[in-house]
């Protein structure tokens, strides 16, 4: 079973324990059929419930079409050409630092990625991959402790079924819409996380995501369960190597937020955003929503976007709990060619709901920057509350900020409040902090981290620092 | 195409019941039979179109209408003429189900060179602004009701004030819908050219007599020449049974201001699309509007405020208030293109809702592509202020007057901004009926 973890286009940092480099998928069809989707159920060695489940998504997926209402604009993606599974592959590999493009190398060394970390983040060398392994292992034996249980979603599925099979698709259906019902079918890995009753998790829990296969797509699928009176944190991030071709990412993230229960869920991706000239990257489609199932429960997503050439992300808090709440804080940063359409929903279903929005974009070079969310009160949801803001700044004057809020409200006690502004860097400002010694770049980011603090102040300690040097990355030469 | 399928398409068997309406000029017979060809073999959008989200059009498809010109004798009370606000007293057009009444309109005391006429008519002598303007700038993206006007549109009102002429007072045009047992269907189109350094404030207003079931279909264009200005106030009273489907599209020119203001209070159905082009520099287009919906009623407003050019502002404020089983929808675009670099464009929606059972929509979107630009807007969902509430308690009013009082207090915003006083106050008194018959505040007493 484990060894289906050497999926070269998922190198998990921190939980890969029990690695082992056997099997040898050098080849897997391209394309999507009932027999792949068998396939990868009998290399998973899944229940019989899981292949059902695959199948059932995979019959539903030959029913539907490209959503193709947003913001984005993309060729038509091939599915038959697209490994839906993909397994180590002896090609060519790079056997030192040296070969790497010096363009990779410098944004590590911007980000301050130690050298075998970024070894690892190059795909150079497999042992930096090992080399953190051990250190989840000993996370997992500190976790266990705590009774906390996090492990690959393969093995939940192994160990675990009962609780897999009760809230696998509970919050995402497999039929909820294209890509997650393409993720249902083929998902190969992800985590998993249950936090029992009463349980504070002692660390921050985190997953690291990659693409590395050029021809692969990524599927990866996240469930996450906070029981009654417990509390989690969990972060992602993901990188990925620069390939000229583009490469398909859907996943597909669960949450489920029981009684009192509270979930902090928050996401760096740094997918690569293809080139300046639009060439390469990620299309990034993922599906994530979490579930106030209890009372007083809460989730709160916090994203910072600045990879991918396509960004197709909504996640979302259905609040079902009364006095439930749901957060959202996001920053989307696009440049040269990139496209982004990310929001959010938010559904009040419960009495006393609250929920709050705060969105950045940011958009330069020629790219496109959308947020589109969802505020809905049902008829039910009294007494319910809404705060959103959504701010845009342009960099430049080839590229698009645009904003579609949705608000929809069915009662006389709730109250749902909007807004939206679109600025630009003013000149003044730059020229106050030049005044004061700043060179423009320099000025330009601490702007830009002011734009953004509201949501960087929700990422953990050593995300923000992350984030706020991706940003600088992100948009360097675009000012001026 | 087969007849059984014709006679499914609403769009088709409405067509099939008008004869062409006789146009001599060319142009325009060209430009209705193109719009008929649009149309035809259409279907009407369903709520899966994302324009018609929340606005279903099932129950319209399943009506009949016959056209309102077949109606011999409409029922047109004697009092017709006190529809007539004093202010537009000497300049007015009125339609009768849409079509023109030469006798209840009058149209003396104008500047020299202003006309003010049934569009027919004009549109027959071939004026050449006229056929210049006409159809130029109603078009939406994949619009059913733009083009199935032109297609069978006869009378309305065309409007012209030449070069640096001002016309003080307002020039009304009433369009009367009476209460008949046929259900009828009209398609009035107004089209209103004002010159360069022109100005001119029109008022449309839109009455039903009855409690009948009939369907206003109105397109206005409007074509504004350099440094004009224009202010156009909407009242739409239709029958609370009828169906309102208008199209509103201003062209605007370098210089010139553009406001509008769109009060929605009748119909069973209301949809209107109004968009604002800000085609040159240093231009200004207002779109207000205050919808009162009770009931079962829906209205839904599409606005769009295209900025094209730099240095332009724009102004929005959009008023719900939502009681009973109602509905409103407000979708609010404001595009700045590339070129438009120094645009200001604000925008405001906010909805009141007064009871448990309305829903309220809105979706304000920004498209910009311009980097020097201060955009904004913001819309609300929600009720009265608890504290306002609790203040006039205080003074010792009962809790529905004080609600009336703030109901109506919301309202004001976009009444008093109408330059025209006596339809400020003919306005007051219908938003005091809508507080007086608003069971959520009477309730309350």
């Amino acid at each position: 079973m484990s060894d289906t973890q050497t999926i070269e286009s998922l190198v998990k940092q921190p939980y890969k324990y029990g690695f082992k480099t056997n099997v040898e998928y050098d080849y897997f069809p391209k394309g999507l059929n009932e027999d792949i989707v068998n396939m990868i159920s009998d290399i998973k060695e899944d229940p019989d419930f899981m292949r059902e489940f695959r199948l059932k998504a995979y019959r539903h997926w030959t029913t539907m079409r490209d959503p193709l209402w947003a913001n984005i604009k993309y060729p038509r993606i091939n599915y038959d050409k697209i490994q839906f599974y993909s397994a180590p592959k002896k090609k060519p590999r790079l056997d030192s630092l040296d070969e790497v493009d010096p363009e990779i190398l410098e944004t590590y060394e911007k980000l301050g990625i130690p050298l075998s970390e970024q070894k690892m983040l190059a795909g150079v060398a497999v042992d930096a991959v090992f080399d953190s392994v051990s250190v989840a292992t000993t996370f997992k034996e500190k976790l266990a402790e705590a009774g906390v249980v996090f492990c690959s979603i393969s093995e939940a599925i192994k160990n675990y079924p009962d609780l897999v099979k009760k809230y696998m698709g509970s919050v995402v259906p497999y039929n909820d819409n294209f890509f997650a019902a393409m993720n249902s079918a083929v998902f190969s890995d992800g985590s998993f996380v249950y936090v029992p009753k009463g349980v504070v998790s002692p660390m921050e829990l985190s997953t690291y995501f990659r693409i590395n296969n050029e021809e692969s797509g990524q599927f990866e699928r996240t469930l996450i369960i906070a029981e009654e009176d417990s509390y989690v944190s969990y972060l992602e991030g993901c990188t990925a190597p620069m390939f000229s071709s583009n490469q398909l990412h859907a996943a597909v993230v669960e949450l489920i937020a029981l009684d009192r229960a509270q979930i902090k869920y928050s996401t760096v991706q740094n997918w690569y955003s293809g080139d300046e000239k639009g060439v390469g990257g990620i299309y990034n489609f993922v599906t994530k929503r979490g579930l106030c199932k209890g009372d007083y429960s809460k989730i709160s997503w916090t994203q910072v976007e600045t990879g991918s050439a396509i960004t197709w992300k909504y996640p979302s808090v259905i609040m079902k709990g009364d006095h439930s709440i749901g957060e959202f804080y996001s920053v989307a940063v696009t440049n040269d060619k990139m496209e982004a359409d990310t929001g959010t929903k938010m559904i009040h279903l419960g009495k006393n709901t609250n929920s709050t929005i705060i969105s950045k974009g940011i958009a330069a070079g020629n790219s496109q920057n959308s947020y589109r969310g969802l505020v809905k009160i049902s008829p039910k949801a009294a007494n319910s509350r809404n705060y959103s803001v959504c701010d845009s700044m342009l960099i430049g004057d080839r590229c698009g900020a645009h904003t579609f809020p949705y608000l929809e409200a069915g009662n006389n006690t709730s109250s749902v409040e909007h807004e939206a502004t679109t600025s630009k860097i003013g000149e003044d400002q730059i020229f106050y902090l030049q005044q004061r010694g700043l060179d423009e770049e320099d000025a330009v980011s601490l702007i830009i981290n002011g734009f953004c603090k509201e949501v960087f102040k929700e990422l953990p300690m050593e995300f923000a620092v992350e984030a706020i040097k991706l940003l600088g990355i992100k948009l360097e030469g675009s000012v001026g | 195409m087969t007849d059984i399928a014709k006679e499914t398409l609403f769009l088709d068997r409405l067509l099939d019941r008008f004869e062409a309406a006789g146009f001599v000029n060319g142009k325009v017979a060209e430009l209705q039979r193109e719009a008929a060809r649009e149309i035809t073999g259409k279907e009407l959008p369903t709520t899966r179109h994302e324009e018609w989200k929340y606005c279903s059009l099932k129950s319209l498809s399943k009506e009949n209408f016959v056209p309102a010109q077949n109606i011999a004798s409409p029922k047109v009370p004697a009092d017709a003429a006190g529809y007539i606000y004093p202010e537009a007293e000497h300049h007015h057009l009125a339609f009768i189900n849409g079509v023109y009444s030469e006798k209840l309109s009058k149209t003396d005391r104008l500047p020299e060179g202003v006309i003010v006429a049934n569009l027919a008519d004009v549109l027959a002598e071939g004026n050449e602004v006229a056929l210049k303007h006409l159809g130029k700038y109603a078009k939406w993206e994949d619009d059913p009701f733009a083009p199935f006007n032109t297609a069978i549109f006869r009378d309305g009102a065309f409007i012209y004030v030449p070069k640096a002429v001002k016309v003080a007072d307002p020039i009304q045009l009433l369009f009367i819908n009476t209460d008949e047992r046929e259900q009828y269907v009209m398609t009035p189109r107004c089209l209103i050219v004002g010159d360069r350094s022109s100005e001119m404030t029109v008022v449309e207003d839109h009455i039903g007599l009855g409690s009948n079931v009939y369907l206003n279909c109105p397109v206005s264009e409007i074509a504004l020449a350099e440094n004009s200005h224009m202010t156009h106030v909407k009242l739409q009273r239709d029958s609370k049974k009828a169906y309102h489907i208008s199209r509103l599209a201003a062209d605007i020119s370098r210089d010139s201001d553009y406001k509008s203001y769109a009060v929605q209070l009748g119909a069973h159905l209301s949809r209107s699309d109004v968009k604002a082009v800000l085609t040159d520099e240093n231009t200004h287009a207002t779109l207000d509007g205050l919808v009162m919906v009770n009931g079962d009623q829906l209205s839904d407003t599409h606005s769009v405020m295209d900025h094209t050019m730099p240095n332009c502002t724009s102004h929005q404020l959009h008023k719900c208030i939502i009681d009973g089983h109602g509905t409103s929808v407000f979708n609010g675009k404001i595009f700045v293109r590339q070129d438009a670099q120094k645009t200001d464009a604000f925008q405001e929606n906010r909805n009141l809702q007064l009871s448990n059972t309305g829903m309220a929509y809105a979706k304000p979107q920004l498209e910009i592509f311009a980097d020097d630009v201060s955009c904004s807007h913001g819309a609300t969902i929600g009720q009265l202020d608890k504290d306002e509430v609790f203040y006039l308690q205080t003074r010792g009013l009962r809790e529905n007057q004080t609600r009336e009082i703030l109901t109506y207090g919301f309202a004001l915003d976009v009444i008093e901004s109408i330059p025209v006083p006596s339809i400020r106050e003919r306005l007051s008194k219908e938003v005091e009926a809508y507080t007086h018959e608003s069971k959520s505040i009477q309730e309350l007493a």
